[in-house]
């Protein structure tokens, strides 16, 4: 079907009541366009109304309490990309374990191997991590979407540069940067989105021994209208408003 | 953004976060659309209370799915209960079994210029288009099967159930915001 005719359709995509090839085809057209997804989201006050019309009758007392009491523990709840990560952090594990074993059956020097095994989990978690940023920067770039600015390097640290990787709609974002002195001790880069009158504070990093880092900045809605990416030089721990120099500044065209 | 959208959207990133006062907020504030929602499709009390408790639950397990760029926690919310609830209809149809209690004495329902936006806008609709879209919202039935069930060619039906969304949908954007 043509995107004219699905995007007719969309009222009935967003109540369910397509027949189960259309609605299964609706989404994945939805998925890969924008206009569709937004005409179908326009719905969803619609059909929150159809609920918030309705006469409510009390519950029995007694059911928020029962609720609170039972709740289970909360999962940790990796995004699907991430699936992968546990495995092969898993098999490095194994791995590390595996050899260590061997050694220690060999050579009994269990302290020094504890340490080593330690230093292995330390860098397969580090592994993990960085899999995990490199597997966003690369999906968000598959997307046509995706937007690319780039970050000047400011009188405080002009040999950096740095760019942002963002979603304009489901406000992911990836700052990857180079050439960026360490932060003097007690001191850390901060991220700033800025779309209104107050920056929006997207997390802190540090620039590794190359200078360079790669972050991965929360999802914020203001990133949906970002004029500019900036950073600043922040205390560590960093701060709810911009107060140290500013070190790298890019604006969206 | 208004204060309200602010602090509903807040109450979902503590929710995020695991914070379960952030959860009896969310609770107290929406069980009773839930509840309703949940009555409406199953008019059975006991059952609709089971999905007030199951929603919840897993609102959550889930809080850090929610979007916010693509709509209000209530909307969300509602999502999830509907889904609930149509799943449960749907197991009972299947099982034959039909209680179709009729569901207690309509309490209060609530005056909120939305609540009051839709009623008016469906009062606006005829009565086809009315009860269209409630096999669609309340019973989930496919476009076909509400063609069957009102014995009018499916374009027809098509055509009803858009133009009753689209009226909603008009009726309901000077309050959007």
């Amino acid at each position: 079907m043509s995107h004219e005719e699905l995007f007719e359709v969309a009222p009935l995509a967003a109540l369910g009541v397509l027949d189960p090839a259309l609605q299964r085809a609706f989404r994945e057209h939805a998925a890969a366009c924008p206009a569709c997804r937004r005409e179908l989201d326009s719905f969803a006050p619609a059909l929150t109304g159809l609920a918030l019309c309705l006469p409510s009758p009390r519950l029995r007392p007694g059911a928020r309490d029962r609720l609170l009491a039972g709740l289970p523990a909360r999962p940790l709840r990796p995004s699907p990309w991430r699936a992968a990560l546990p495995v092969a952090a898993a098999l490095l594990l194994a791995l590390a374990l595996w050899a260590q074993q061997r050694a220690v059956r060999a050579e009994g020097r269990s302290r020094e191997l504890a340490e080593a095994l330690a230093a292995e989990r330390e860098q397969a978690a580090l592994l993990g991590r960085e899999l995990d940023e490199a597997a966003t920067v690369s999906r968000l770039l598959a997307r046509p979407e995706a937007r690319l600015v780039s970050l000047g390097g400011q009188p405080a640290a002009p040999d950096a540069g740095a760019r942002v990787v963002f979603h304009p709609e489901t406000c992911e974002a990836v700052l990857l940067v180079s050439g960026l002195a360490a932060a003097p001790a007690g001191h850390v880069y901060e991220v700033w989105v800025i779309a209104g009158p107050v920056p929006i504070a997207a997390g802190t990093f540090q620039a590794n021994a190359a200078g360079e880092a790669r972050v991965r900045l929360p999802v914020l809605r203001e990133t949906a209208r970002v004029q500019t990416f900036a950073v600043t030089l922040e205390p560590a721990g960093g701060r709810p408003a911009p107060s140290g120099p500013l070190v790298l500044a890019g604006t969206v065209s | 953004m208004s204060p309200a959208t602010e602090a509903a959207a807040d109450v979902m990133t503590r929710l995020a976060r695991g914070e379960e006062a952030a959860l009896a907020e969310l609770y107290d504030r929406l069980s009773g659309l839930v509840n309703a929602l949940a009555l409406r499709i199953l008019r059975d009390p006991t059952e609709a209370e089971d999905v007030v408790q199951e929603v919840f639950v897993q609102a959550w397990r889930q809080a850090d799915r929610f979007d916010p760029s693509r709509g209000r926690p209530e909307a969300w919310i509602c999502t999830i209960t509907r889904t609930r609830a149509l799943d449960r209809l749907r197991r009972r149809v299947a099982r034959r079994e039909d209680p179709e209690q009729e569901a207690p004495e309509a309490l209060h329902a609530t005056g909120t210029e939305e609540s009051l936006a839709v009623r008016r806008a469906l009062a606006g609709l005829t009565e086809r288009e009315r009860a269209a879209l409630e096999l669609a919202y309340y019973e989930g039935l496919t476009q076909t099967e509400i063609a069957a069930r009102l014995g009018e060619p499916l374009g027809t039906v098509k055509t009803r159930i858009r133009t009753a969304m689209l009226r909603l949908r008009r009726a309901l954007e000077p309050l959007a915001g």
